[in-house]
């Protein structure tokens, strides 16, 4: 304490003459993000909440549309999905999404992004992404990158707000927050989030694939000061399922409701308990103009199911603290399910599960941070996972990894990570697939050798610069046989080396330019292998600017079809007008000429091209009350 | 243990530290821009803002004997309670009616506000620097 004193005492005596610009340099120290960003889980980005407000991410789908070696598409299924660069539209990598601690699930087609990338970020403060060798201690099943959305902190909003969007495609959009401290030891946190969203229809033979949603979101959390919080989020909504079945759909509707509840209490002896669960239900009623193959082989012109997946989850975890390290042991019990509860093509019911429904997963992992001195820290994180399911009659182990090193000196750090990950297959694929491709239970999980390196240099405290390295096996990867037309797991193995750069550039307080370059390398590429993303943040006067470009390199796909270059531009404004009001204008994807997709039912036929982001200008209004 | 903390969250010690010496300094700002009839004779329960200012401010280790209070989270007596008041928490602003303003969290900025009928009600005058703070009440 005495030396914070010591550095107070000439600095009150100096007295800044600019107050305004004292506050802005306080809320820029006290921003929440610095508490929980871990430097020895990966390779970072964070996201802070000035960011966020200045980018206008309206959805999740805004800042995953930023990230570094990872492409934004249309799914088919009428959302978006995240996919590694190089690897083929609608590979859907084991990508983790946290609210807080709560892991977002999709046991179906392990894809969060298809029912969370239009998720509203209003309530959210900010976002860390952790690429390569994510910690153990996020208690997740082996990832590919692990995304936490960090909510707003009620002690540091004291408000109730709401802003309404509308857009040139007719969406509206509304979002209310309170957030309030009852006493000194309770506060609160309630979202509320209506989303209509108008999509620009696809042309195709005459008729219009649509991809439209509306989703209702609520978002709640009470916390009890240093001893519990309780969360709960629930989405409702229906979407237009685009071309999920085939490009000539005369009704595709899908109807989805999923809720979760996330206990948190902290316990004696440094001691954590999280106890989580989530259900989702799904109804799809499908007509196409042909027939569409099933999964069974029957060939049918309609399709009607419901199904119902759910997650049930407990976490203990006990932190052990001494001079030189910091060790968390955990223990963790998950059960996944997933249940069709009916099934029927052109009216006549099919029972369409092949293998598992119900997989108990019991994990026992640990890491361990050992600091040599202030500078060098060793990171050394072990997970077992004993998984038996209700179809197999042998239970699955899996035995992770992971080695970091991260050390500091004068203005370099530097990090390396080695690590093993096992994605297990998803349910979709070793249980209920709709159509086309069958489940196969037999599946194996993919397993992957990582060597991953991060070199940052900071210049100045205005410019840093960051390069990044990884080399990668994967073998026993998930694909379908074409003749089998079944999930399969692949003979060959794979490899691919990844390089990137960042250069980050402080003007001052309110000023600053990021850009990120970054290639994969790899013998087959079906995807944009390389990319880059530039923004310029500004402020001039009362005006916020916000610039973003996001490049996505040319490719051919799968099937030798030229893609061209993506270029997706953004320009953010928004202008105070009061302390109460706020008005903003934002644009996306303004030229119209993002990364696209080419979406087809047979190769030789014409297929569609679609980007995940449409063109559209929107205008905003947010107020206090 | 202060070792480890220092590598795994790099640097956070020092973050604090800045955020700390700036909350002061933001405090000595808005003080020093608030002309009191009175000396200032400053209180506050917050104990290292209290030396901090002591640098620069008359200080009590009392509320009774001050004349300007910064009060952090406890309860005044009612003696002191008359006193030029400013708080430290938003909640405050609302649980003390007679406090003049607030250094606060709201929206997840820190925020000033300085209510115009309680100074002037305290005889207290703000200089222009402070013009932007000013309010006619707590919204």
């Amino acid at each position: 304490m005495k030396y914070i004193l010591l550095l107070v005492i000439p600095m009150i005596t100096l007295y800044a003459s600019e107050l305004a610009s004292l506050l802005t340099q306080y809320n820029q120290e006290t921003q929440i993000h610095k508490e929980t960003k871990k430097e020895s889980a990966g390779h970072i980005i964070v996201m802070t909440r000035n960011d966020l407000d200045r980018m206008q991410a309206y959805t999740l789908n805004d800042i995953l549309n930023t990230i570094r070696m990872f492409n934004l598409q249309a799914s088919r299924n009428g959302g978006t999905c995240l996919s590694f660069a190089t690897a083929k539209s609608g590979t859907v990598p084991p990508i983790k999404i946290f609210i807080n601690n709560h892991e977002l699930n999709n046991l179906t087609f392990g894809n969060p992004i298809a029912q969370y990338g239009a998720m509203n970020l209003y309530f959210v403060d900010y976002v860390e992404i952790y690429q390569a060798g994510n910690s153990v201690t996020f208690g997740n099943e082996s990832g590919s990158m692990v995304i936490r959305l960090y909510t707003k902190k009620p002690e540091l909003e004291n408000a109730t707000y709401s802003e309404l969007t509308v857009d040139t495609r007719g969406s509206t959009q509304l979002n209310i927050l309170d957030a309030q401290v009852i006493d000194s030891d309770y506060s609160y946190l309630l979202n509320i989030d209506l989303n209509n969203r108008n999509m620009k229809k696809t042309a195709y033979q005459g008729k219009d694939l649509s991809r439209d949603y509306a989703i209702g979101h609520l978002f709640f959390q009470f916390n009890k000061k240093n001893d519990y919080h309780i969360e709960i989020g629930a989405t409702s909504g229906k979407l237009d399922l685009f071309t999920a079945f085939s490009l000539s759909p005369s009704k595709d509707d899908l109807r989805g409701e999923n809720v979760y509840l996330e206990v948190d209490k902290k316990l004696p002896y440094k001691m954590n308990l999280r106890l989580s669960a989530s259900v989702e239900r799904n109804y799809v009623d499908y007509r196409d103009q042909n027939t569409i193959a099933l999964s069974n082989g029957v060939k049918a012109s309609s399709v009607a199911f419901d199904g119902q997946t759910s997650s049930i989850s407990a976490i203990l975890e006990k932190h052990f603290i001494t001079h030189k390290n910091d060790l968390t042991i955990a223990l963790k019990i998950k059960q996944n399910r997933g249940d069709l509860e009916s099934f029927s093509a052109d009216g006549i019911p099919y029972n369409m599960i092949e293998g598992p429904t119900r997989f108990n997963i019991y994990s026992i992992y640990g890491e361990n941070l050992y600091s040599f001195d202030d500078n060098n820290l060793l990171t050394i994180g072990l997970k077992y996972d004993y998984i038996k399911d209700n179809y197999n009659a042998k239970a699955r182990k899996s035995f992770i990894y992971r080695l970091g090193y991260v050390s500091h000196y004068q203005s370099f750090t530097n990090k390396i990570f080695v690590f093993n990950r096992q994605n297990q297959p998803t349910m979709g694929e070793m249980s209920f697939t709709p159509a086309k491709v069958k489940p196969n239970p037999e599946l194996d999980p993919t397993k992957m050798n990582i060597v991953s390196a991060e070199s940052l240099y900071s210049f100045s405290k205005k410019a840093q610069i960051g390069i990044g390295a990884a080399y990668a096996t994967v073998k026993d990867i998930v694909v379908v046989d074409p003749i089998k037309k079944q999930f399969v797991n692949g003979n060959k193995s794979m490899e691919f080396e990844r390089v990137y750069l960042n250069i980050n550039y402080t003007f001052d307080l309110n000023n600053k330019i990021t850009t990120q370059l970054y290639k994969i390398y790899r013998d087959h590429s079906v995807s944009p292998a390389s990319g880059a993303l530039f923004q310029l943040f500004n402020t001039v006067g009362k005006i916020d600017i916000y610039n973003e470009l996001v490049y996505r390199a040319a490719y051919t796909n799968e099937i030798g079809k030229h893609m061209h270059a993506g270029y997706d531009y953004t320009i953010a404004l928004a202008y105070a007008f009061s302390k109460h009001s706020t008005l903003k204008l934002k644009g996306e994807n303004i030229f119209n000429k993002a990364s696209e997709i080419y979406i087809y039912d047979n190769p030789s036929q014409e297929g569609i091209s679609v980007a995940a982001r449409d063109q559209r200008a929107l205008l905003s209004w947010e107020y206090e009350f | 243990m202060k070792k480890l903390f220092v590598i795994s969250l790099l640097f956070t010690i020092s973050l604090f530290a800045d955020s700390k010496t700036l909350m002061y300094e933001i405090i000595g700002t808005v003080l020093d821009n608030l002309s009191t009839p009175k000396q200032k004779i400053i209180y506050s329960d917050d104990k290292d803002l209290l030396k901090a200012l002591s640098k620069h401010y008359a200080i009590s280790q009392t509320c009774q004997e001050s004349t300007f209070i910064i009060l952090q989270k406890e309860q005044l007596p009612k003696e002191c309670q008359s006193k030029d008041i400013f708080v430290l928490n938003y909640n405050l602003l609302r649980s003390v009616p007679q406090s003049i303003g607030a250094f606060f969290f709201q929206k997840g900025r820190a925020n000033i506000v300085l209510l115009q009928p309680k100074l002037q009600k305290h005889n207290i005058k703000a200089s222009p620097e402070l013009k932007p703070y000013l309010e006619e009440k707590i919204w």
